[in-house]
């Protein structure tokens, strides 16, 4: 049986040095908002059209318009506002602002906010292309362990559930968008996992039932990434999750060792043994070599070769080389699987 | 624990600056190419060298508006005394509060990353990175082993010491921040070759590559730093390591502290302090008691707490985080932040007021904040007063006000406790 591969995105990429300069110029209020409208829309275009031509099979416009991943949610979903405090994202040296939990939450009727986030002249060519048009999401774990709680307080699991709603009907909403891959990103579920205060075993529970209930027949395939920590002690209970049809693992935090001897039963393999944090550019031999020995150890259903975390981390050049490698690493591995 | 050095004083609760003090306008333009010094930019620095009495003031003035009528880009001498003048401003504005401890206001360096890394050999600017928003930071790579081939902050140093008569604390940028903020290509290339052909645990190589790295650092290019420094009269030396419980792990922690230790180790006519800040310091206690050589931790406890007077737990949930240190055995000195330094956002209590963006600490929460520090410690010579962090992120007629406060605050403790 034929081994399908893919290559993709993990989520936002990171911006061109004219746009940082642009965006640069805008906050000082040295440019104008036409300028940086600009900026973004040759950044993204020029990002699509590396996916293109690097082979990616689901192409994403880099989300370069989300100032951060929580950002599109806490300024359009009902129930929550923007928080003006940054905290840290996760151990990065980047940050986010922590929205507050004001009421329960919930999508707004004008749902389809994701669209003001998009470049979409970016993402007209991925059709052009014939590539699936992909997108990353905060699941619903991490978006309850990042908020400011002052609503649900020791109704935990509700919030945690209201999230699993949101998202459901955002599916919806992002079918209708044309989006046919969708990739949610579950850096809470791992981060430290039982010792970080995000993280509880218990909690892990309660994720695995909103999920169930809310996320078990999604209208287009989902993947589900975890990253920033080892998920081999709960990756079991994810290959056991309906609805998905991959688990992506952060490699440069789990160790292939400890969950070789694990079923990966009918799910794929979203192996992020790109390091999404660190510049050295991995060739697409030794990308391939990791690939073809996780396929052979986990013996998933199918094979996406992706970055570890988003490649927000870097610094463009650094980031689109990563996506050359990627590339070029799944033609090799095509050949060596197939 | 060995015996540490402690801090010297004269008086109780000397005052001290932490970092960096936001460039004046003046002095950005005045080294750009691309700027032009406007009718304003010489009125800001007519008004502070009057104000804090900066000796030969009209110098710069001059030189001000003679750039505000060029068209070509500034001599290097001419960026080289606008430089100078910066600083002078900082010293002037620093003595005019009664500092006992000053510095340059960090206004010589581009960044307190980029400005190290930029003078050792071995790294590799790649590039901007996304911070938040439209705010984004350079990032490096060290590419070789790291090699010392200059002084970096000596000229600083001794330009700030000919022109000042108070203690000079220098700070630099400590050996866990730099390889936290760095990208690891070299020993991480290094691990990996050691693992070739047998499968790779990228968490392992990773860390691994991270303790060469870290202890290369020390030996190779900030030790030989620290020993030009002294060598050169350095009295004290602040470790700034703003990077430290990020990555909340024993092995980091430990990683951090045989860091320091290697790196303050052995030398008898210098103080150590590390400030850190924005951080939990419940894991920074449990790691203090090993840093053998390090007299004073500076911290960020303002930002913590509420902004009502009262020297009661409650009124003081920022402060009770020193708890921590007494517990586990901690006997060295704290630099004590008593003033936040970010944008103020929520209401303030009965002790401040806010003005714009900014919450203003009156005389009176500083010195209850003082005063309840010194009863949680039981010994107020261990206390140092400074803001949480370097004021670069304020205006200069906010950090004015708020060193003002810091001084008339600690002068009411010193008088409460005589």
């Amino acid at each position: 049986m034929t081994l399908t591969v893919d290559s993709t995105l993990s989520g936002i990429h990171s911006r061109s040095e004219e746009t940082v300069k642009t965006s640069r110029d805008f906050d000082r209020l040295r440019t104008t908002k036409e300028s940086l409208d600009e900026a973004f829309e040759t950044d993204a275009k020029n990002l699509v059209r590396l996916q293109i031509e690097s082979g990616f099979s689901r192409i994403s416009d880099g989300q370069l318009l989300w100032q951060d991943f929580l950002r599109p949610f806490s300024e359009n979903l009902e129930g929550l506002e923007g928080g003006a405090d940054l905290f840290r994202w996760f151990d990065t040296n980047t940050f986010f602002r922590k929205p507050f939990v004001l009421k329960k939450v919930k999508l707004p009727k004008e749902s389809s906010f994701i669209q003001d986030y998009e470049v979409v002249s970016a993402i007209a060519l991925t059709k052009e292309a014939g590539a699936k048009k992909k997108i990353a999401i905060p699941g619903p774990y991490t978006l309850s362990s990042l908020v400011q709680d002052e609503h649900y307080k020791s109704k935990r699991e509700e919030l945690l559930d209201d999230f699993a709603k949101i998202i459901r009907k955002l599916l919806k909403n992002l079918s209708v968008l044309g989006y046919e891959s969708v990739q949610i990103n579950e850096p809470s579920l791992v981060y430290r996992y039982g010792t970080s205060g995000l993280t509880s075993r218990k909690e892990l529970k309660s994720f695995i039932n909103a999920f169930e209930e809310n996320l078990d027949s999604p209208p287009m395939e989902i993947g589900l990434h975890t990253y920033f920590g080892d998920c081999s002690p709960i990756l079991e209970k994810l290959i056991e999750l309906d609805g998905v049809s991959e688990i992506g693992i952060d490699f440069t935090q789990t160790s292939l060792d400890s969950i070789e001897k694990i079923d990966f039963g009918d799910k794929a393999l979203a192996c992020g043994c790109i390091d999404g944090r660190n510049s050295l550019v991995e060739t697409p031999e030794w990308i391939s070599d990791y690939c073809v020995d996780a396929v052979r150890a986990l013996e998933p259903s199918g094979l996406v070769i992706l970055p570890s975390s988003e490649l927000k981390y870097l610094p463009r050049s650094v980031a689109d080389e990563k996506i050359r490698s990627i590339g070029k690493a799944a033609s090799l591995v095509k050949k060596r699987l197939n | 624990m060995s015996k540490k050095k402690s801090v010297p004083s004269e008086k109780l609760f000397p005052l001290q600056e932490i970092g960096s003090i936001a460039k004046p306008p003046w002095r950005v333009k005045g080294v750009s190419n691309d700027s032009r010094i406007s009718e304003s930019d010489i009125e800001n620095a007519e008004l502070w060298g009057d104000r804090l009495g900066v000796k030969d003031s009209q110098k710069l003035i001059d030189l001000l508006i003679r750039r505000s009528q060029s068209s070509v880009p500034p001599t290097p001498e001419e960026k080289d005394l606008i430089r100078d003048y910066s600083v002078l401003y900082v010293l002037a504005l620093f003595e005019k509060m009664g500092l006992d401890w000053v510095y340059s206001g960090e206004q010589w360096r581009v960044e307190m990353y980029e400005h190290l890394v930029r003078n050792i050999h071995g790294f590799k600017l790649l590039g901007s990175v996304h911070s938040f928003d439209y705010k984004y930071f350079t990032k490096g790579a060290i590419v070789e082993v790291p090699q010392y081939f200059q002084p970096i902050h000596l000229d600083e140093f001794q330009f700030v010491k000919a022109h000042s008569t108070r203690g000079v604390k220098i700070p630099i940028t400590g050996p866990y921040t730099v390889v936290d903020w760095s990208f690891n290509e070299h020993y991480e290339t290094l691990a990996r070759r050691k693992s070739k052909g047998k499968r790779i645990d990228l968490r392992r190589t990773y860390f691994e590559a991270r303790r060469n790295f870290i202890l290369d650092l020390v030996k190779n290019a900030l030790r030989p730093e620290v020993e030009n420094l002294i060598r050169n009269g350095a009295k004290w030396i602040q470790i700034d390591e703003p990077a430290i419980t990020t990555r909340p792990d024993d092995d980091e922690m430990e990683l951090f502290v045989d860091a320091i230790n290697a790196l303050t180790s052995g030398f008898n006519n210098c103080i150590f302090s590390v400030h850190n800040c924005f951080s939990d310091y419940k894991l920074l206690a449990k790691y203090s008691v090993e840093l053998k050589d390090i007299s004073q931790l500076a911290l960020e406890f303002a930002n913590r707490d509420s902004t009502d007077l009262g020297t009661d737990k409650k009124s003081r949930p920022g402060y009770v985080d020193l708890k921590y240190f007494e517990k586990e055995g901690y006997e060295g000195g704290f630099g004590l932040g008593v003033t936040h330094v970010h944008d103020f956002t929520g209401k303030s209590g009965n002790g401040a007021s806010v003005e714009g963006r900014n919450i203003l600490e009156s005389p009176k929460l500083v010195r209850d904040r003082i005063l309840f520090a010194s009863n949680l410690l039981k010994d107020p010579l261990r206390i140092s007063v400074n803001p949480d962090c370097g004021l670069r992120t304020r205006d200069w007629e906010t950090t004015y006000k708020k060193l003002e406060a810091m001084a008339e605050g600690a002068e009411l403790a010193r008088s409460k406790l005589s």
